[in-house]
């Protein structure tokens, strides 16, 4: 028909998002805080500061041109939020110092954050700049710890993890307050213009068997879905490391969108992503140590894979990038990307 | 079928709405409507669905909140407060959702037909027809200024229709992009008596190669038997109608073959009746919202009541139900004597649908209220004569109030005798930069408006959005120019 205008990350992503074909492939690395670089920021600056993350990612945006903003900082957050201690560096994102809920506590009694608490403000400032100054031409995604992390990070991730074994009414409750904690943040991400990404890294096969992952983790996650599902929202669920055993239950967690890292893309493609659409997953050790030729022959044979997924696929990589990835390797996954076929129809949700 | 039967298409709704009951009136932010929202029971989010023959599914339901539209790029939505009435959250989901409704549309085998610059009389005919679809890519006028972005503009301008073309050049862009509605199976575009700027734009979307086809619309020379304007109308108005039902009659046929039925006036009697019902409704609305105080309905949910008459939002069924519900909770109000802002809000006649919604919501929050409209799409609210045969009808509607198709006194006066009738004390007139319509029209709307209301107007173009520097200006004028509406009043 008409020649074609390149569609801009928003248009593209709304379209994916409503059974339509982009007139692209959308090509949304996990850029989070390595986007720090860009603007001049060390990652602790980076993960405590709203306006730093903001200007990091606007200008990451201008120097990539990627197709989505991802606002991230780490896991603890929700934790931290609670009172988890955290420890802080200046060119690390925090890691868990001392977990709020030791062996003599019970989790029955934590109180949801509100979201002035802790570093939240930081995550939800900068998802309102970056709305306000990009928002129109590129979707901001906030990514959210997911209930099975927030519970590791309440109560430590060994103990949390043998009380999935050993004390199961425990581990429940953690994941309850996991749960809770996750709703004043969504709440006030999705009024600042982001749309939220469940994250959970720890409910990965890497980490727990399939069945822990659908006792435990599943029932938690859909919970959260569910409450996004009431705003009618598209919801990305983020599963770094191995999920390939987890792929019939992945879509039980009724999410809109997969975002998975170790997988075999083909197999994700064939079997989740008939009924979700997949966000994935190129290699962030090849970003990392790839030189950029191989990153873009990577892309261009993952896109080739990815894009016949029934619902729609997004290029992506498994897992945020490495602080150190070279900016050539963000150039040619995009450049890659952009270069890429358009897209084929994809399966009407009617 | 006569238009008042139709109230059943509403029933489903009653029993949820008692678990949902509207507080007092009051305009409330993106922020508080999400709050507010958590509170509205899952059976009711369930119960308002588009396209409901196609049953229950995972994406025809529409009752979001603002933060929804907010998140998916409509950033305009967190400079504006709503009514905090669940009729009018429908009317905003309803409306806001309308892109992807066409997308929808077309996903279950529904043929969507691009109408340009008619306004509501071709809409009825498409309606009528099984399985097709009607909207207008001339509304895209308003998405440059619901998303904040240069987007549609700029594309525009590349494409070479820049600034000396009003908004309306976001229709084309919008073609080009291919993000906004699917790509229709046919584009009926006006010629004739629209403005140069959509004919201009409506003869580039004829060479991207779309299905298209023209429609002459007739300028109104001749008086008409319901015609309210003046005696230098003294023609046959026969001929005129005669012109405009054998435009439609070929429309039908191309639209025939498209739907491949043929076409039934006795299917279009039966659309008719609904269109009628929605106009009655649109009416009725009007009148409450234009001439009670305190006012039933805020400012922009007017306006979005005022533009389901052109083609209903997609969805004809649909918006009956949604406009039931809001003249519903427009007469609860009414009745109760309850609604927005003070009982002596200053009111104002507002000419040409303002482009930048905030302009509108302003105008309520600096102590002013709507007491007529005239945003140019009067024919769509036409009353429709059901005894007459069905494309005389719709012919002799467009012609009793169309607001484009006469000279611009004649749009005045229509227009300020509603003014007059609801006590304005002045009029906003918010101009297209470039537009075509009349180069001297805001001139002689002011003038005779300046004479009949014996009041201040207020004329200026509406500024592209993105650009604050522009947008601070035209709200000191707004600021300024209630301030002596109020001092007006005062002395």
């Amino acid at each position: 028909m008409n020649a074609a205008v390149r569609q801009n990350a928003r248009e593209a992503w709304s379209l994916l998002l409503i059974d339509e074909a982009p007139g692209r492939v959308l090509a949304s690395p996990i850029l989070t805080s390595r986007a720090c670089l860009c603007a001049g920021y060390a990652v602790g600056e980076y993960c405590r500061d709203a306006g730093a993350m903001a200007k990091s990612h606007l200008k990451a945006l201008e120097v990539f041109g990627h197709d989505g903003i991802c606002l991230f900082s780490d896991v603890g957050i929700l934790a931290e939020a609670m009172g988890s201690v955290f420890h802080h560096a200046e060119h690390a994102v925090p890691i868990l110092d001392r977990p709020l809920v030791g062996e003599a506590d019970d989790p029955r009694e934590l109180r949801a954050p509100g979201p002035r608490s802790g570093r939240l403000p930081v995550i939800v400032g900068a998802a309102r700049t970056c709305h306000a100054s990009a928002g129109d031409v590129v979707p901001v995604f906030a990514f959210v710890p997911g209930p099975f992390t927030t519970a590791a990070m309440l109560a430590g991730v060994e103990a949390f993890l043998t009380a999935l074994v050993l004390d199961p009414p425990r581990a429940r409750a953690l994941l309850d307050a996991g749960a809770r904690a996750s709703v004043p943040f969504l709440d006030a991400l999705m009024v600042a213009g982001a749309l939220p990404v469940i994250v959970e890294p720890l409910a990965s096969a890497s980490v727990v068997s399939p069945k822990t992952f659908e006792d435990f983790a599943r029932p938690y996650i859909l919970r959260l879905v569910r409450y996004l599902h009431r705003f009618d929202l598209d919801v990305v669920l983020h599963v770094c490391g191995e999920t390939g055993p987890e792929f019939g239950l992945l879509p039980g967690t009724e999410a809109d969108l997969l975002s998975l890292d170790k997988v075999d893309l083909a197999e994700a493609s064939a079997r989740p992503g008939r009924r979700c659409r997949i966000v994935g997953n190129l290699s962030t050790d090849l970003m990392l140590r790839g030189a950029p030729g191989e990153v873009g022959r990577a892309v261009e044979a993952m896109i080739e894979v990815g894009r016949g997924t029934p619902k729609g696929y997004v290029a992506s990589t498994g897992c945020e990038l490495p602080a150190a990835t070279p900016d050539e390797n963000i150039h040619a996954f995009i450049e890659a990307a952009r270069d890429a076929a358009s897209p084929p129809e994809t399966e009407k949700k009617s | 079928m006569n238009p008042s039967d139709l109230t059943h298409l509403d029933v489903e709704r009653a029993p949820d709405r008692c678990a949902f009951p509207d507080p007092a009136p009051r305009k409330i932010g993106v922020e508080e409507w999400h709050a507010r929202f958590k509170r509205v029971p899952q059976a009711l989010i369930d119960t308002y669905r588009y396209f409901r023959d196609a049953g229950r599914t995972a994406w025809n339901a529409y009752l979001q909140p603002p933060s929804f539209f907010h998140i998916y790029g409509m950033r305009v939505l967190s400079r504006l407060a709503f009514d905090n009435g669940l009729a009018s959250l429908r009317l905003w989901g309803f409306v806001l959702n309308e892109g992807e409704r066409l997308y929808r549309a077309r996903q279950c085998g529904r043929k969507v037909v691009a109408l340009m610059g008619d306004y509501g009389s071709l809409a009825p005919l498409v309606c009528s027809f099984p399985g097709l679809v009607p909207f207008y890519p001339d509304f895209q006028y308003w998405t440059p200024f619901l998303g904040e972005s240069k987007v549609l503009l700029d594309t525009a301008e590349e494409a070479g229709v820049g600034e000396r073309c009003c908004f309306v050049r976001s229709a084309l862009a919008a073609f080009l992009r291919r993000a906004y509605f699917p790509d229709p199976a046919l584009v009926i575009a006006s010629t004739g008596a629209v403005c140069d700027d959509l004919d201009a734009v409506a003869q580039r979307v004829q060479a991207l190669g779309h299905p298209f086809a023209w429609f002459e619309l007739p300028w109104r020379k001749s008086a008409h038997p319901g015609y309210r304007f003046g005696p230098e109308c003294a023609g046959d108005p026969s001929r005129e109608e005669a012109l405009l039902a054998d435009g439609f009659r070929r429309a039908a046929g191309r639209l025939s073959a498209l739907a491949g039925v043929p076409f039934d006036e006795g299917r279009l009697s039966a659309t008719l009746a609904k269109v009628e019902r929605a106009r009655s409704l649109i009416r009725r609305i009007r009148t409450l919202a234009l001439s009670v105080s305190p006012r039933p309905l805020p400012a922009l949910e007017l306006m979005q009541v005022e533009f389901a008459g052109p083609h209903f939002y997609a969805d004809l069924d649909e918006c009956l139900s949604v406009l039931e519900d809001v003249k519903e909770t427009v007469e609860r109000r009414a009745a109760a004597g309850i609604g927005f802002g003070p009982p002596d809000a200053s009111p104002v006649a507002w000419a040409t649908p303002p482009a930048d919604p905030v302009l509108l919501h302003r105008l309520e929050e600096m102590g002013g209220r709507l007491a007529a409209t005239e945003f140019m799409i009067a024919q769509s609210r036409a009353p429709l004569d059901l005894s007459r045969p069905p494309l005389e009808a719709l012919a002799s509607s467009f012609f009793l109030e169309a607001s484009l198709i006469g000279n611009t006194e004649q749009r005045a006066r229509a227009f300020l005798d509603e003014a007059g009738a609801n006590g304005a004390r002045g009029a906003v007139i918010s101009g297209l930069f470039a537009s075509s319509h009349c180069v001297s029209e805001t001139r002689i709307l002011r003038d005779l408006m300046s004479k009949r209301l014996d009041g201040p107007v207020l004329a200026f173009d509406v500024p592209s959005p993105g650009g604050r520097g522009l947008r601070n200006p035209v709200k000191n004028r707004l600021a300024a120019y209630m301030e002596t509406l109020k001092r007006r009043r005062r002395t």
